[in-house]
């Protein structure tokens, strides 16, 4: 059987007002139920590995395969919890490692991830 | 050419030169001496991985304020365009709007909602960017991209914050004209149409929801890269002919 193929996308979120990763979730899931049904979300299985409400910046998870998907995901996301956000990818990648590595500087996360 | 698979790296690594890739966003609106917020759309603008924006003014915008606003982008390493954008009601006022404006700006994008004055706009060489946002009719959207020789321009904007709620009509619209685009191979421009820093977003994620609503995959690269860019040097190019 051939091996799942993934992309760690590392997202900024842009608000005003702090959320928890529970809403972003919710938010994320409505987006792409909204937009690309039941199977939309299956086939993306877009998973949030890690988020830092104090710097807006989440690291999701999602197949290689449906990468439009989660991208698109990503850029339709307007409202979480009631409150207007704005989110896109800064940068995409094939393993976790490289995603850290690419720019430390520019993911402010990185200080956090310790696994 | 390397088939482009959304933006992975993967692909960056086999092709070389899509990592290379410069990036702009030709609606980019911001609030008129707000300088707060036009900071932040700056800073928001260069972390999504544009190089270049087109500052979309009204026709009556003065001179310092379009100085000052593109210095904020300027500053923040953005290369800034000029456009304006206009909504002439008859052929007549576009056709005087457009000579009296080519002059100041780098580019014009054009939305009207009377039809006759779009078709006169897509036809016109001195006109960059048609939006056929309040166009309701698929019928007139075809005639007018069918004999289209400007760029269409698809603004995210109209999905995230269509009239009414109408997320369904605006998507359907869009879909309709990318379809349209590939028949009719007419050229296309994707922008975010943002109005604050919470209508930015990265190119990459535009152009893979353009390819999810149909557009191929290149083209829709290529609709928030080269395409905007050739355009602005254009614009730029004939504007410094005309003052030498």
């Amino acid at each position: 059987m051939q091996r799942e193929r993934w992309r760690y996308l590392l997202v900024r979120v842009v608000s005003d007002r702090r959320f928890s990763e529970e809403d972003l979730r919710s938010a994320l899931e409505d987006v792409l139920r909204c937009f690309f049904g039941l199977t939309g979300l299956l086939q993306a299985n877009l998973k949030i590995l890690r988020y830092s409400p104090e710097h807006g910046e989440a690291v999701l998870k999602s197949r290689a395969g449906s990468l439009n998907i989660a991208r698109s995901a990503v850029a339709l996301l307007t409202q979480v919890s009631g409150e207007a956000v704005s989110a896109f990818v800064v940068r995409c990648s094939g393993t976790l490692r490289a995603l850290r590595k690419a720019d430390p500087g520019r993911c402010k996360l990185h200080s956090t991830w310790q696994r | 050419m390397a088939a482009y698979c959304g933006g992975c790296q993967e692909d960056t690594r086999r092709s070389g030169h899509e990592g290379m890739r410069r990036f702009a966003d030709l609606c980019v609106r911001p609030p008129e001496w707000d300088l707060a917020v036009q900071e932040r759309m700056a800073a928001l603008a260069r972390e999504a991985g544009l190089s270049s924006v087109g500052l979309r003014f009204r026709s009556e915008a003065q001179t310092g304020q379009k100085e000052s606003t593109a210095k904020i982008f300027r500053d923040a390493g953005l290369d800034c365009a000029f456009g304006v954008e206009i909504a002439p009601a008859s052929r007549k006022q576009l056709l005087r709007q457009v000579r009296t404006l080519r002059e100041r700006f780098d580019f014009i994008a054009v939305r009207s909602s009377d039809p006759a004055t779009l078709a006169a706009a897509s036809r016109d060489s001195r006109v960059d960017l048609v939006s056929l946002e309040l166009q309701k009719s698929l019928r007139v959207k075809h005639s007018i991209l069918k004999a289209c020789r400007t760029a269409l321009e698809l603004e995210l904007s109209r999905i995230l914050r269509p009239p009414a709620g109408a997320v369904y009509e605006s998507l359907r619209s869009l879909c309709f004209e990318i379809e349209m685009v590939k028949r009719f191979r007419t050229e296309v421009v994707l922008s975010s149409g943002a109005a604050g820093p919470l209508g930015l977003r990265s190119p990459r994620d535009m152009a893979a929801l353009a390819t999810l609503l149909g557009l191929p995959p290149e083209i829709a690269l290529d609709a928030i890269s080269t395409r905007p860019l050739s355009l602005i040097k254009k614009g730029r190019e004939w504007l410094t002919g005309r003052r030498a």
